[in-house]
């Protein structure tokens, strides 16, 4: 009982924080078709910021994730100024200059914090025991917090006007555009609210694990594996396929071993085979 | 039957473009070099990477960015290991198997990953990469997991009273590799001349409209992704024996991004383009102070400057300062000076509308596709 509740509890964790940082590589990409490799970095980045602020300068946690958020937002737009707009046009040579910016960001992270491992206190410490089983509160944090972000995001891509109009450019930018939308504004805007959400998961996660310049690394593939399971350019996609990946990272690897990992893969190559646009993805020809 | 397409003053460069440059490789290391051996082993490794990155390098100009050589170089670098330790076979049968086994397993993976899309495709050799590291790390009874394997040395050859011995002549090692280069330039220069290579790089990614003109484009491709495979299986076949081990990480993720990086850098039009690009980033990086970080930064600046201002890659280099200096314009790439372009496709929102959106101006961009 002890582990399925621990089972459960990481399931939930990481099923939301891949799902917010999924969410934002499936905003990109539903916006402007670009493959943004470095959004993993993004990640990496909030993680540090918030070592930064929390950790080494001993400001507030709540603190800390504000700045995560807002600065690697502005990075994000500057990422889509320098790297993106110019090959709008091109997706396949924007998507070579965001894996540009994946070595110079990792790069700078190296050369900045160098290569050991970070870690923080947790700002909300000791546990809980649900049905017994001893479960930490900052897990439970991270899962509140991430759960209350993508609600967030999910109301408001619906109901204010940004989002109806982030959803309108997915849908048909040249329409957009002639409905007299800021595209150019609007693009910056959704590169950077992915950029935040990446940057918050990180945050989010930095006390529980710890941080290292290459903590991206493993992520990009996982986005992949994620976006290519629920749909590109789908929310909900995302969500699906962060949940799917998690329970075989969580509950796979618990009960069946290692070899759960393996079975990602082979999953992956069916979804590709057999239905090329993802799980809960558009028929995009 | 090649399509002549030059001038035969054209044609008679081109004939000598080739065999005069491969010569001087051959020719000039022990002049300059005297054996000197960090020198000859930063040699050897613009050899050896250059062959996945020519594998890369044709896949470019079929329009697929392939970020998994390194797939076919671990495969090949484990298969000799294996073959060297538990077959006991000689290295020099060890080597063409290797490449071979890496062909056969091309051939196989390219029936799934040649039907996803560009950027499908992209994304599904770069996980393959890290599949295959996984894989590894899981079997360590066959393949030594994390650890890696060690693998025997390069056996020394004996020509009958003279021996060459690879431990204690550097060069030697160099002259392998070099001769293994050789074979793959030649291979990718035969493929590079067929027609149907001249008519797949003008329509890259539309396979409706190669079908029309009578070229089977998945197959052709399959063809060339067999051959990329290969290539990168000798080159990791040679690795792990000149470095006397087989590692995942050696050929991993971020070398196959490196790789891939060597081509583009290069640029798609001309041959020697990722072998330069490999010369340049590796003798760079070599001479960069060694802080933690900036090979990294490097690399990526190199890169985006590429995408950015240089499509062609650096072999277009001469190319777009010619024009620079006899049009006394900068010369801006793809956007122009807006003034002078026709259409009104340069504003923002055009690329979204249709997927396919093929320009009929001459196709700059890195995999061919319009815009």
């Amino acid at each position: 009982m002890t582990i399925v509740v621990q089972v459960v509890v990481n399931l939930l964790m990481l099923g939301s924080l891949y799902t917010l940082v999924s969410s934002g590589l499936s905003l990109v990409f539903g916006i402007m078709r670009v493959v943004n490799f470095a959004h993993a970095q993004f990640y990496m980045l909030g993680a540090y910021v918030a070592y930064v602020v929390y950790g080494a300068s001993g400001q507030p946690y709540v603190l800390a994730l504000i700045a995560a958020a807002v600065l690697v937002g502005i990075l994000g737009v500057l990422v889509e100024r320098i790297a993106v707009k110019p090959l709008v046009a091109d997706p396949s040579r924007a998507m070579i200059a965001t894996l540009g910016l994946l070595l110079i960001l990792g790069g700078v992270a190296l050369s900045v914090f160098g290569e050991n491992p970070r870690h923080t206190t947790a700002p909300v410490g000791g546990r809980v025991h649900i049905f017994g089983a001893p479960v930490s509160n900052q897990k439970l944090l991270a899962v509140a917090i991430s759960l209350v972000l993508l609600a967030a995001l999910y109301a408001s891509l619906k109901w204010t006007r940004q989002g109806q109009a982030l959803r309108a450019l997915a849908q048909n930018a040249r329409g957009a555009e002639l409905q007299g939308m800021r595209v150019g504004a609007l693009r910056s805007f959704g590169f950077a609210v992915g950029a935040a959400l990446a940057a918050l998961a990180g945050a989010l996660i930095l006390p529980i694990s710890s941080v290292t310049p290459d903590v991206g690394d493993p992520i990009i593939l996982k986005m992949f594996i994620i976006l290519i399971l629920g749909g590109l350019g789908s929310l909900s996609g995302a969500a699906l396929g962060a949940f799917l990946l998690a329970a075989f990272e969580t509950v796979g690897v618990t009960y069946f071993g290692q070899f759960s990992i393996l079975g990602v893969y082979v999953l992956v190559i069916a979804v590709l085979l057999l239905r090329p646009q993802g799980i809960l993805g558009h028929d995009r020809s | 039957m090649t399509v002549p397409d030059r001038p035969l003053r054209g044609r008679l460069s081109g004939a000598l473009a080739f065999p005069v440059p491969l010569a001087l490789c051959f020719v000039l290391p022990p002049l300059l070099l005297h054996d000197d051996p960090y020198r000859v082993s930063l040699l050897v490794s613009i050899a050896l990477f250059s062959i996945p990155a020519l594998g890369a390098w044709m896949l470019m100009n079929c329009g697929l960015l392939s970020f998994g050589q390194g797939v076919f170089a671990t495969i090949g670098a484990y298969a000799t290991a294996l073959l060297l330790s538990h077959a006991h076979v000689s290295f020099w049968l060890a080597l063409p198997a290797s490449g071979a086994i890496a062909a056969i397993l091309g051939a196989a993976l390219s029936v799934p990953f040649l039907r996803t899309r560009e950027v499908a495709f992209s994304v599904l050799t770069l996980l393959s990469v890290l599949a295959l590291q996984q894989v590894i790390i899981l079997t360590p009874d066959v393949s030594g997991g994390g650890a890696g394997l060690f693998v025997d040395p390069l056996p020394s050859i004996d020509l009958g009273g003279q021996v060459i011995d690879f431990r204690s002549s550097p060069l030697a090692g160099y002259y392998l590799v070099l001769v293994l280069l050789a074979a793959s330039l030649l291979v990718v220069r035969r493929v590079q001349r067929s027609q149907v290579f001249s008519v797949m790089r003008a329509i890259s990614q539309d396979e409706t409209l190669a079908s029309s003109l009578g070229v089977d484009a998945r197959r052709y491709r399959a063809w060339v992704f067999t051959i990329a495979a290969g290539m990168s299986g000798l080159a990791g076949a040679f690795s792990s024996s000149y470095f006397q081990s087989a590692h995942p990480d050696v050929w991993g993720l971020f070398p196959s991004i490196f790789i891939i990086t060597y081509a583009i850098i290069g640029g798609r039009s001309s041959i020697w383009g990722p072998i330069v690009g490999t010369a340049l980033i590796v003798v760079i990086s070599a001479y960069l102070p060694q802080a933690d970080g900036l090979q990294p930064i490097f690399v990526g600046v190199g890169l985006m400057i590429v995408v950015l201002v240089l499509p062609q890659g650096l072999m277009g280099l001469p190319a777009v300062l010619g024009r620079w200096a006899t049009d006394g314009r900068a010369y801006r790439g793809r956007r122009g000076t807006g003034a002078d372009d026709p259409g009104i496709a340069r504003s923002e929102g055009r690329d979204h509308g249709a997927d396919a959106s093929h320009d009929d101006a001459a196709p700059e961009s890195l995999s061919g596709r319009g815009g």
